[in-house]
């Protein structure tokens, strides 16, 4: 951990309220980032990103300084979202039942989420990600978008190494299962990718 | 850091790549501002207070009023009534003394039972 890191929060501790934003400034583009890939709406994304930042103020006391204050950080991001996501599957499955019932066939799934950052998603593949379980899609996340080591990833989920390869193994076959209907061979570019 | 599993496999980065696309929203100040001014609003550090637990704290209440106000058509003739007038008659009862009948010949009490 930097040492400007450990002074932020000793003085948050200490009784200076002020000093938070020096942590909020230097992991606002992660934790949006994080936010916005979930949530796929900037507005909600960030709603959300208040929140994680207000809930790691009030349990600053709680952080113990064994680990990055970003990881520590990304474990409430993900809480947070993962509670976010569930809510709101729940309330689109209600409001799905609803619009077959009033529309029958004519009704679509993405009605309701006019949002910009779906654009960038083939529409096959966003029914995709939203047949995964929340848990593997946020695992994803941490690893594609955020570019998390294993190791950080473990730290942030509260597990072992072997457990995130494996959950993240099953993250992976479950995205390709979903997707191998539409997903042909020529979407793979002939060389080796990198990002 | 790259691990072999997934860095190297051309065909799952180009779906990850199409899945997981970065997210152009970018922090800001006004963004610091706006945390920092709720911040300010409730600098409270550590576990909130029991009173400022809405949830749990006002949901008890609700829960404890609407268990006495079920039970108190039934609570027992020997308890208080909170009444002003009854409650002082409970205390100063004689206790040891025969109930008094009522018009009819008979207690409440035995009325009842």
């Amino acid at each position: 951990m930097d040492a400007w890191e450990r002074k932020a929060i000793d003085d948050v501790l200490a009784g200076d309220p002020a000093s938070f934003q020096i942590l909020v400034r230097a992991n606002q583009d992660a934790v949006l980032s994080l936010c916005v890939s979930v949530l796929r709406s900037q507005a909600e994304a960030e709603d959300a990103a208040q929140e994680i930042f207000l809930k790691a103020f009030h349990r600053l006391r709680s952080f113990r300084h064994d680990a990055a204050f970003s990881t520590w950080l990304y474990r409430i991001a993900y809480n947070h979202c993962l509670d976010l996501r569930r809510q709101a599957h729940r309330r689109r499955e209600q409001s799905w039942e609803a619009q077959v019932e009033q529309q029958g066939d004519a009704a679509h799934p993405f009605d309701e989420m006019p949002d910009p950052v779906l654009a960038a998603i083939d529409p096959r593949l966003q029914q995709a990600l939203d047949r995964l379980p929340p848990d593997y899609r946020l695992i994803l996340i941490l690893r594609e978008v955020q570019e998390l080591s294993y190791d950080d990833i473990a730290s942030v989920l509260h597990t072992s190494l072997d457990g995130v390869k494996a959950r993240l193994k099953r993250a992976r076959a479950a995205l390709q299962e979903e997707a191998r209907h539409f997903w042909q061979a020529d979407n793979v570019p002939s060389s080796g990718a990198t990002r | 850091m790259s691990n072999p599993d997934d860095k190297n496999d051309p065909e799952w980065q180009a779906l990850a790549r199409a899945a997981f696309p970065r997210p152009a929203l970018k922090g800001s100040d006004a963004f610091v501002a706006r945390v920092m001014s709720r911040v300010q609003a409730d600098p409270a550090q550590g576990a909130r207070f029991w009173w400022r637990q809405p949830r749990w704290l006002w949901g008890g209440v609700a829960v404890a009023a609407t268990i006495g106000l079920l039970w108190l058509p039934h609570r027992p003739d020997t308890a208080p009534s909170l009444a002003p007038g009854r409650l002082a008659a409970w205390m100063t009862a004689d206790l040891e003394a025969e109930p008094e009948p009522d018009s009819l010949g008979t207690s409440i009490e035995q009325y009842f039972l």
